[in-house]
């Protein structure tokens, strides 16, 4: 493929101007408001206004690290996220390869809704529906699958060990489906005829998805996995705090950040301390993603995000 | 194609950035309309809570508002009636963000408002333009309700002028309860419970005799009924963390008194003895809706006065009576838990305290603002009851705000919904003049100094108490578990902070 | 055309796991439905069940009297979605394409600037402050269109993904001889080799804009601008307030008798339906975009 010259000021002025609609929307509504990440470093006094509150380094973050909670929200957030990404991105690919197979059937447009349908149910009528099946008193697990057996209930809001995988399967179950629509379209997008020269060849399906599908994804696959990268420190608080109905004795395996500063913040309401901690969760997400960029360049410059 | 298609785009973009300038320039046109008034006529901002439907257009209930207001005090109300789902969030915004906002409410977070400083001190403005508001106050609470908003000697906020006293009920089915042989008057205490609950156990196998009456997270009123039966001043928080228990002035830990554990053990007893659901502590229904269905028996409310369980019977639809099995304590947060405050960037102090004023003395004001406007939305029945026009219900009626009885102005002067007693009304006004009184009613603790530790502390509550509310918890086990993430996670830090701030207190009190 | 059998196999084993797939998408869904038109009563008694005790229409009763209300959100939530997603649309694709040739001096920088935003913020606050104080959108269209939802980092990078990744640099260089703009380039030449990417992008601003109820919770008091979403939660909200025991302490137990878990339930199936409805015919979008991939090779 030949590469393009690097153009002159001339060649590039158009281009620049088709991007200019664009970065004005981010000037205005990302760079500007950014201005308020100095709420993180004050005490803010009303009286005062923020503007002329005083300043107090570091203190607004302390209460982020000084307890023995810090510890299991930052391991819970990485290992779910690391989780998430992994097991997201595997199921999304195949979940494509699989609907791409299929997309000349006339139900195809019903299997595509089936797709989108999981991720439009909100977390709050989820956590219900979740409720539903574990519940202690007539949940369908305990009721209908576990009591034909002869296994006694489990208390499923009380037992911390079991929400990593409830978590993630219902964390897959409602974006798995939505997420492979990105990889459909990227399947879309190959070129057709390098199947056919492969089936000529001789080349078992096996083998034509791991040598041309997959390969040909890489760019999609780095992208989306450095952007979730970038997101580490997150966490979906509808998943976190409403499925397992807010219950204290999970806290262990379901506290995330997000989740901490909200219950930290419910009885002390601080514009300080709320603008710290997402600060805290942008910074490092911003060093991991920056560090994992600077990797992917030197292994092929174009797959950065960069 | 693609051109038209651009074209079209470009054209609804035009559109809506035009209409969008459209709409705001006619509501800045509305604004300007009373400009002759505007030289001696004060505007004040007046943002409110309704839990019924808000209707699209209710400047009619404004101007009526307004036409009393005017000529009285030659203030202009700009009401703004919000749900509470966002009541909250549009007033934080307001305050944070500088816009004009005067005169709201707060549930429950007084004194974070006051320690940010967002609150403007009214004692000398209620002095000059309040007279009529005191001693309304004073005639309906007896003296001291505005101790409850007072921070060093400054008053920050009014609190709402209605019955306060919440003693904690036995609420229950009054059918099973009448089956089972019992009667409501040998109900005294909590431990007159138990027995009850074992005969409907027994009898009734299907029914769960006892649940938690509010759900995420699960709360059976354990601490409301502690705070009542042992005389327990929360000092201002809910937490729990340092209490003072009757009048020994000593901070302690809650969760480390006797009292506490006694009455955690009396429901851990329940729970063992399968009274109340297994999964009592993280289910996500609330009771009231079991004992509905017919699988729930009773549960613990705090509420006023002697006839909510009519209204309760209707909320669950089966008939339910109350009983009361314990008396109630008059701390801080129980009597400033609505109150009416200023913002402290207000431009029109003036403006803003005397409508307050008028909004506890005022007839008028107070039921326009509940009720809307007289032969349109309410008719008048006798001397202090209404009732719909005919044909019309709460929630086709043009305007109505009844659900916020409880936080407007003085219950005293407030229309009620035929068929209230008012004997009723007049028992709650009578307790909160016989409620007993903490001793440090008025002391609001600041936190500012503790913040990692109280946020800490908060997520340890959370996670455990709503095991011992319900009994889930072995006490054995549990407690000093609990007691010791508490200490870990600062909470002897807080108690110290709260001794000292309560000593300081003390010693001002005395002068 | 003889279809090899590990073809064949890989296509069974296709519809085999979508259809799976499908059902565990469909059945909580059906789940919902059935729910919405069961009894409170046997809702709170046994639980949720595909075969209810008792049926109510009770829950869709209580929506009906504020039915105008939601058909008022619906076109409410129908303009913006159209509106926004257009626009977001053309604007994202815009500065994507620039972004995505290789001799563009600056894609890099704009790469950054663009991912940038992704991950900081500066809160709440100040873009409350300059949305409503500077620029006035309160209680405006523009308030539910503009804030947050035009454009977004990621789908910006998406697209950008795409266009470097399937759009051969030949042909743009082809019609860069012939004499063609840059804007001329981008309508005719990106845009329609894009489209599966487009509708992708499309369908998650869609998405966006249909589910958004945050700029409507900051921004607008004036009940005929709320959204489908936006009046769902309030509703939900007030509902759960009324029940709840703060409610009782301020109110003093006058709350009125709510089938609650029905009403959630059936606010669900009227927040998703519209949805379900529009969506397969994005699908057909979608799948040209196959049919056109084939072509060009």
């Amino acid at each position: 493929m030949k590469t393009l010259r690097r153009g002159t000021f001339s060649k590039n002025l158009p281009l620049f101007l088709l991007a200019i609609p664009g970065l004005l929307y981010f000037v205005v509504n990302s760079y500007i408001p950014m201005i308020g990440i100095f709420i993180a470093f004050k005490d803010i006094n009303f009286a005062k206004g923020i503007f002329a509150s005083d300043w107090i380094g570091l203190d607004n973050f302390s209460f982020l690290f000084q307890t023995k909670d810090a510890w299991i929200m930052t391991r819970n957030t990485i290992l779910y996220n690391v989780a998430f990404i992994v097991l997201g991105t595997i199921c999304s690919i195949f979940i494509a390869i699989f609907m791409y197979e299929l997309v000349k059937k006339i139900y195809s447009k019903f299997l595509m809704t089936g797709l989108i349908l999981p991720n439009l149910i909100s977390m709050v009528v989820l956590s219900l529906l979740v409720f539903a099946f574990l519940n202690a008193e007539n949940g369908f697990i305990n009721n209908s699958l576990l009591a034909p057996l002869g296994i006694e209930g489990i208390n499923w809001y009380a037992e911390p060990k079991y929400w990593p995988f409830i978590l993630v399967f219902i964390h897959l179950w409602k974006t798995a489906g939505y997420g492979s629509i990105i990889y459909f379209a990227a399947i879309a997008g190959i070129d057709k005829s390098i199947y056919e020269a492969a089936k000529i060849d001789g080349a078992s399906k096996i083998k034509q998805i791991s040598m041309i599908t997959i390969p040909l994804l890489k760019p999609t696959i780095i992208i989306l996995v450095l952007l979730s990268v970038g997101r580490i420190f997150n966490s979906d608080f509808g998943l976190f705090y409403q499925v397992p109905l807010n219950a204290g004795a999970l806290y262990s395996t379901t506290q995330t950040i997000d989740t901490y500063v909200y219950r930290a913040l419910m009885q002390l309401n601080d514009v300080g301390m709320s603008a710290a901690a997402g600060l805290y969760q942008s910074v490092v997400g911003f060093v991991l993603v920056v560090t994992v960029n600077a990797i992917v360049r030197k292994i092929n410059a174009d797959n950065a995000l960069f | 194609m693609k051109k038209k298609f651009l074209v079209l785009l470009v054209a609804t973009l035009l559109i809506s950035v035009l209409s969008a300038c459209g709409s705001s320039s006619s509501s800045s046109s509305n604004s300007n309309e009373g400009t002759d008034e505007q030289q001696k006529v004060e505007k004040v901002v007046f943002s409110m809570v309704s839990f019924n439907r808000i209707p699209d257009d209710y400047s009619a209930v404004t101007k009526a508002i307004n036409d009393i207001t005017i000529p009285k005090i030659g203030v202009e109300i700009d009401l703004q009636i919000f749900s509470p789902a966002d009541y909250s969030q549009k007033v934080n915004l307001a305050l944070q963000s500088g816009e004009k906002l005067d005169i709201f409410t707060t549930l429950g977070q007084f004194a974070n408002y006051a320690s940010k400083n967002q609150l403007l001190a009214l004692e000398d403005l209620l002095d000059k333009h309040g007279k009529d508001l005191i001693a309304k106050l004073e005639e309906d609470f007896g003296p001291g309700l505005l101790d409850s908003t007072t921070i060093n000697g400054h008053i920050y906020g009014i609190p709402v002028n209605k019955g306060m006293s919440l003693p904690t009920n036995f609420v229950y089915s009054e059918v099973l309860l009448n089956s089972l042989g019992y009667k409501k008057e040998d109900i005294t205490s909590i431990n007159d419970l138990t027995p009850i609950f074992a005969d409907v156990k027994e009898r009734y196998p299907d029914i769960t005799p006892f649940g938690p009456i509010n759900v995420n997270p699960s709360d059976t009123n354990l601490l409301h009924y502690l705070k009542g039966q042992y005389q327990i001043d929360f000092l201002t928080d809910t937490n729990g963390i340092g209490v003072v228990v009757g009048d020994s002035g000593k901070v302690v830990n809650l969760y480390e008194t006797d009292e506490f554990k006694e009455a955690a053990g009396v429901i851990r007893e329940w729970f063992t003895a399968g009274y109340l659901q297994k999964d009592a502590a993280t289910t996500a229904v609330p009771f009231s809706e079991m004992i509905g269905s017919g699988r729930g028996f009773s549960m613990l409310g705090g509420y006023s006065g002697k006839e909510a369980a009519k209204a309760l019977s209707a909320q669950v639809g089966t008939p339910m009576e109350m009983q009361r099995i314990a008396p109630y304590y008059f701390d801080t947060n129980a009597v400033n838990l609505v109150s009416w405050l200023v913002n402290s960037t207000t431009d029109v102090p003036e403006g803003a305290v005397k409508f307050l004023n008028l909004l506890y003395t005022d007839e008028q004001v107070i039921n326009t603002i509940l009720y809307g406007i007289e032969d349109v939305d309410y008719v008048r029945v006798g001397e202090r009851h209404i009732k719909f026009p005919e044909g019309k219900d709460a929630n086709t009626v043009s305007y109505t705000a009844m659900l916020s009885t409880g936080m407007v102005g003085s219950e005293s002067l407030q229309y009620q919904l035929e068929g209230v007693d008012l004997a009723d009304l007049q028992l709650k006004l009578d307790e909160n003049k016989t409620t007993p009184r903490s001793p440090y009613l008025g002391f609001v603790f600041d936190q500012s100094d503790v913040k990692v530790q109280v946020s800490s502390v908060t997520n340890v509550v959370n996670q455990y108490l709503p095991g011992f509310m319900t009994g889930s918890l072995d006490l054995e086990t549990a407690l000093p578990a609990f007691i010791k993430a508490l200490n870990e996670a600062g909470a002897e830090k807080i108690i110290e902070s709260k001794q000292e701030q309560l000593d300081k207190w003390i010693s001002e009190q005395k002068k | 055309m003889l279809e090899a059998k590990d073809e064949k196999v890989f296509r069974i084993l296709s519809a085999v796991v979508m259809g799976l797939l499908t059902l565990a998408a469909f059945l909580p869904f059906l789940l919902i439905i059935i729910a919405s038109i069961s009894s409170e009563t046997s809702l709170v008694r046994n639980g949720y069940s595909y075969f209810p005790s008792e049926f109510s229409l009770d829950a869709y009763i209580y929506m009906k009297s504020s039915a105008s209300t939601f058909i008022r959100a619906y076109g409410v939530s129908f303009f913006i979605t159209i509106v926004g997603t257009g626009v977001g649309l053309l604007i994202t694709s815009m500065l994507a394409y620039p972004m995505s040739r290789a001799d563009f001096k600056y894609r890099n920088v704009l790469a950054f600037f663009v991912f940038f935003t992704l991950l900081f913020s500066g809160g709440v606050v100040p873009s409350y402050i300059m949305w409503t104080q500077y620029f006035d959108v309160k209680n405006t269209m523009a308030a539910l269109i503009i804030p947050n939802l035009l454009v977004n980092g990621f789908n910006v990078l998406l697209v950008r993904n795409y266009f470097k990744a399937n759009v051969p640099t030949e042909v743009i260089e082809s019609a860069q001889i012939d004499g063609a703009s840059e804007l001329r380039i981008y309508f005719r030449i990106m845009l329609p080799l894009s489209v599966p990417v487009l509708v992708t992008v499309g369908v998650f601003m869609g998405l966006a804009y249909w589910n958004d109820w945050i700029n409507a919770l900051y921004y607008i008091t004036k009940p005929q601008y709320y959204g489908i979403q936006n009046l769902l939660i309030r509703l939900m909200n007030n509902i759960q307030f009324l029940n709840s025991g703060q409610a009782s302490s301020v109110l003093g137990a006058q709350a009125v008798e709510l089938p609650t878990i029905a009403i959630r339930m059936a606010m669900a199936v009227v927040g998703i339906l519209p949805i379900l409805i529009v969506l397969p015919f994005t699908q057909k979008y979608l799948a040209r975009g196959v049919v056109m991939g084939a072509v060009k090779g």
